[in-house]
C-alpha cells in the first residue's frame, strides 16, 4: 500500500468503527445496495460457472485419454505376454537381483528360449479377443483424435471467456469497494462540518476551519458521486449482459457436448455390433462369466492363500509386524509344503541335522502347532508367534479403491485404507459395515481386500 | 526381526556377497527368469489397466457432476423470459437424469464388472512376488548348502559324520527350493494363460456399459435439440463480442 493509501485508512478507520457500532450516522442507499447485492449475486454464479465449466473440459479431456490409454493397455495385455518390451516399473517397487537384470537381455532371452518351452507353457492365443481390443484401442485414439478440436472449442468459447468474464467481475469489485471507501470519506467530511457547523459559539478558527471543512466535503461528496454515478450507471448494464455471455457459452456446451457423446455412441455402437454379443447386456454378460472367472482365480495355489487367509486369520496379520508376518507366511508354505508332499519324515532330518540352519526347519512343525492351538508354545517359537488372542478378534479389510459414500451412513474412505468390519455378509456384493477412522458407516463388500 | 530371521538374512546375505565375488556357485535358471520376467510384465499392465480404469470412472463421475452443476448456473443465470431459459431448464432435467442414471447404472456395473475384477486380479501379484521372494531366499539356502558340501567333499574332514550330515541338509534344502520354484514355474504360465479368458468378460462389460452411458446421454441431448435456435454453427466469436460490450464499460476498466 502507498503511502498515500495507508494514511487515507488511516483518516477513515475510526469512522469506520464508529459506524460500526452505530455512534456515527452511515449513508444508506437503498438503490444501490439492491443493485450490489445483484452483484454479488452474479459473481457468485460467475465463478460456480468458471470453475465448473473447467472442471466440465477437464473431465472430459481426461475421460478420453483415460479411455485410450486403458484400450491401448489391454491390448498389451492380450498380446503374448513376452513378446513386448517391458514398460518401466513403477517407482517404489522393490528392486531384486531379478529387476536389476536388464529387460532388453530378457527379451531376448526370452526369444531366443522360447522354441524350447515346453508346450504346457504356450500361451493359448486368442485372436478374436485380441482383434476386439485392438479394434476398441483403434477406436478410441480415433475418437480422441477426432474430439480434441471439439474440446479446444470448448475451452475457447467456455472456459476462456469464463476466465475473461471473472477478470471483468473483478474489476468491478474494485470499482464497489472503492466507492465503499469514497463513501466513508463522504461520512467523514459531512460527519465533522456538521458538527462544527451545529456548534452554538463558533470562535474565528472554528469559522475558518469550518470553510476547509466545507471544501473537503464538497471534494469528498464529487469524489463518491462520481463513483456511485458511474457504477449506477454501468453497473445495470453488466448484469444485464450476462444473458447475453451465458447464452454463447450455454450452446456451445450444448452443441459440442451433442457432438462428443453422439461421436462416442456410434464409435461403441460400431465397435459393440463387429464384436460382441449385442443380445446380453453388460451386466448379464458379465454374471454369467462371473463365476468362471472367480474360479480362475481360485485356481491359482499361491493366490489362494491370500483368500483362505481371510477367512480364519485374517487379524493375525494386524497383530504383529511386517517381519514377523513373513516369518509366518514362510511357515506356512514350509507347512503347506509338507501336507501337500506327506513327507512329515523330511521334516526330523532338519532337526536331526547340527547345522545353523536347523532352528529355522525345526521351528516349523512346532510354530505350525502352536499356530493352530494358540496358548501352547515352545521357547523356539516365541518370538515368531503372533499372540494368542483372547478376545474376539477384528477383521480387517484393505480398500481396493476410493469411495466416497452414495447416500447418508456411507462410509467413505480412500484406497489402501484399513477398514474394521463390523458386520459382514457371506456375499460380496452386499452392503457391510465398518469403521474406519472412528467413523462407522455402510460400504460395499466388493472394494475391498482382506489383508 | 526375530533371531532366526536375523540369522538368515545374515547368512543369505553373505552367500550373495561370495556369490558375486564367485566363492559360492549361483544358480542360474533361466526357465525360471522367463517366467519371473513374465509376470512381472503383466503386474504391470494390469496395474496400469487398472489405473486407467478407475481414472476413467473417475473423469466420468466428474464430469457427470460438473455439468450438472453448469446446468444449475445456467438456470440461475436466466430470469423469466430469457429466449434460453427453456432450454435451460430442459438442459437442466436431461443431465439431472444423466447423472442419475449414470450413479445407477454405469458407475454399479463398471465397479462390479470393471474394477473389481480387475482388482481382484492386481491383487494376486503380490502373492506371487512373496513367493518368489521366498524362492530366491531359499535358492540362496541351496546354494550355499550345496557349496558347504562340495568344500568337505574336497577336503575330506575328520568328523566322518559331517559329510551325510552336509547332503542330508542339502536333500532337505534342495527339496523346499524345488517346491517353490515348482510352484511358480507352474502358476505363473497358470496366471498368464488366464488373463484373456478372465479379462474378457471384463473388456465386453466396460465396452457394452460405456455404449450406454453415451447412448443415454447422446438420445437425452438429441431429444432437446429444438429447444436450441441454431445449430451451433454461428456461436464463433459471439461471446467475444458481449465480453468486448462490457470492457467498453468505465466501471470493467482496471482500476
Amino acid at each position: 500500500m502507498s503511502w498515500k493509501g495507508l494514511s487515507k485508512a488511516v483518516a477513515r478507520l475510526p469512522t469506520r468503527l464508529a459506524q460500526r457500532t452505530g455512534y456515527a450516522s452511515e449513508t444508506v442507499d437503498q438503490e444501490f445496495l439492491e443493485l450490489e447485492s445483484q452483484f454479488k449475486r452474479l459473481e457468485g454464479m460467475a465463478r460456480k460457472f468458471t470453475e465448473d465449466a473447467k472442471k466440465f473440459k477437464d473431465s472430459l479431456s481426461a475421460m478420453l485419454a483415460h479411455q485410450a490409454r486403458f484400450a491401448e493397455m489391454l491390448v498389451q495385455v492380450y498380446r503374448p505376454i513376452a513378446a513386448l518390451p517391458n514398460q518401466t516399473p513403477p517407482p517404489g517397487m522393490p528392486r531384486t537381483s531379478i529387476d536389476a537384470l536388464e529387460d532388453e537381455v530378457m527379451e531376448e532371452d526370452y526369444r531366443a528360449a522360447s522354441g524350447a518351452v515346453s508346450p504346457s507353457k504356450m500361451k493359448p492365443d486368442y485372436p478374436e479377443s485380441q482383434a476386439a481390443a485392438e479394434a476398441f484401442a483403434e477406436a478410441m485414439v480415433a475418437a480422441r483424435e477426432q474430439l480434441l478440436p471439439d474440446l479446444q472449442v470448448i475451452e475457447r468459447q467456455m472456459v476462456a471467456p469464463t476466465n475473461e468474464y471473472i477478470m471483468l467481475i473483478n474489476n468491478v469489485k474494485r470499482l464497489l469497494d472503492k466507492r465503499a471507501r469514497k463513501l466513508v470519506d463522504y461520512d467523514r467530511h459531512r460527519d465533522s462540518y456538521q458538527k462544527l457547523k451545529n456548534k452554538p459559539d463558533k470562535n474565528l478558527s472554528d469559522e475558518k476551519r469550518l470553510s476547509s471543512l466545507e471544501s473537503s466535503l464538497d471534494q469528498a461528496t464529487r469524489e463518491f458521486n462520481n463513483v456511485d454515478n458511474i457504477l449506477k450507471q454501468e453497473l445495470p448494464t453488466f448484469i444485464g449482459l450476462r444473458v447475453a455471455f451465458i447464452d454463447p457459452c450455454f450452446q456451445t456446451l450444448y452443441w459440442y457436448e451433442l457432438k462428443v457423446v453422439e461421436t462416442l455412441h456410434h464409435c461403441f455402437a460400431d465397435l459393440c455390433n463387429k464384436h460382441f454379443d449385442m443380445s446380453v447386456t453388460a451386466a448379464q454378460g458379465f454374471d454369467a462369466k462371473y463365476e468362471e472367472m472367480m474360479g480362475m482365480l481360485q485356481e491359482l495355489t499361491l493366490a489362494k492363500k491370500g483368500y483362505r487367509r481371510s477367512e480364519y486369520a485374517a487379524g493375525d496379520e494386524n497383530a504383529d509386524g511386517a517381519e514377523e508376518g513373513e516369518e509366518q507366511q514362510q511357515q506356512q508354505y514350509a507347512a503347506s509344503a509338507s501336507e501337500s508332499r506327506r513327507s512329515e519324515d523330511a521334516l526330523p532330518a532338519y532337526e536331526a541335522s547340527a547345522l545353523p540352519s536347523k532352528a529355522t526347519y525345526s521351528a516349523t512343525p512346532t510354530a505350525l502347532a502352536a499356530f493352530r492351538t494358540p496358548g501352547g508354545s515352545g521357547s523356539s517359537t516365541s518370538q515368531i508367534q503372533p499372540p494368542p488372542s483372547t478376545t474376539p478378534r477384528t477383521t480387517y479389510v484393505i480398500a481396493l479403491y476410493d469411495f466416497d459414500g452414495a447416500e447418508e451412513g456411507d462410509l467413505k474412505f480412500k484406497k489402501d485404507d484399513k477398514i474394521e468390519v463390523l458386520e459382514r455378509t457371506p456375499d460380496a456384493n452386499d452392503w457391510w459395515s465398518g469403521r474406519v477412522k472412528g467413523v462407522t458407516g455402510q460400504f460395499p463388500g466388493y472394494v475391498d481386500r482382506f489383508g | 526381526m526375530s533371531w532366526h530371521g536375523l540369522k538368515k538374512a545374515v547368512n543369505r546375505a553373505t552367500t550373495s556377497v561370495m556369490q558375486s565375488a564367485g566363492a559360492v556357485d549361483k544358480t542360474i535358471d533361466r526357465e525360471f527368469e522367463e517366467e519371473e520376467k513374465r509376470l512381472k510384465s503383466l503386474e504391470n499392465k494390469t496395474d496400469n489397466l487398472h489405473r486407467e480404469a478407475k481414472g476413467y470412472l473417475d473423469a466420468v463421475r466428474g464430469m457427470s457432476l460438473a455439468q450438472q452443476r453448469i446446468s444449475e448456473t445456467i438456470n440461475a443465470f436466466y430470469e423469466e423470459g430469457s429466449p434460453l431459459g427453456y432450454a435451460g431448464s430442459q438442459y437442466k432435467l436431461a443431465v439431472t437424469k444423466l447423472d442419475e442414471e449414470a450413479r445407477a447404472e454405469l458407475d454399479t456395473n463398471y465397479r462390479i464388472a470393471v474394477l473389481d475384477p480387475l482388482g481382484r486380479l492386481a491383487g494376486v501379484f503380490p502373492d506371487f512376488n512373496e513367493a518368489r521372494k521366498i524362492r530366491a531366499k531359499k535358492l540362496l539356502d541351496y546354494d550355499r548348502v550345496r557349496s558347504n558340501v562340495r568344500k568337505i567333499v574336497e577336503r575330506p574332514s575328520d568328523d566322518p559324520n559331517r559329510l551325510p550330515r552336509a547332503e542330508q541338509e542339502l536333500a532337505g534344502s534342495k527339496e523346499i527350493y524345488m517346491h517353490y520354484n515348482t510352484l511358480l514355474t507352474t502358476e505363473i504360465p497358470k496366471l498368464v494363460s488366464m488373463r484373456v479368458p478372465y479379462l474378457d468378460p471384463c473388456f465386453q462389460a466396460l465396452v457394452k456399459t460405456q455404449l450406454k452411458f453415451n447412448e443415454s446421454a447422446h438420445t437425452k441431448l438429441d431429444a432437446i435439440r429444438t429447444a436450441f435456435p441454431n445449430d451451433g454453427k454461428q456461436l464463433e466469436g459471439q461471446v467475444e463480442d458481449v465480453l468486448s460490450q462490457m470492457r467498453e464499460l468505465s466501471i470493467c476498466a482496471s482500476h
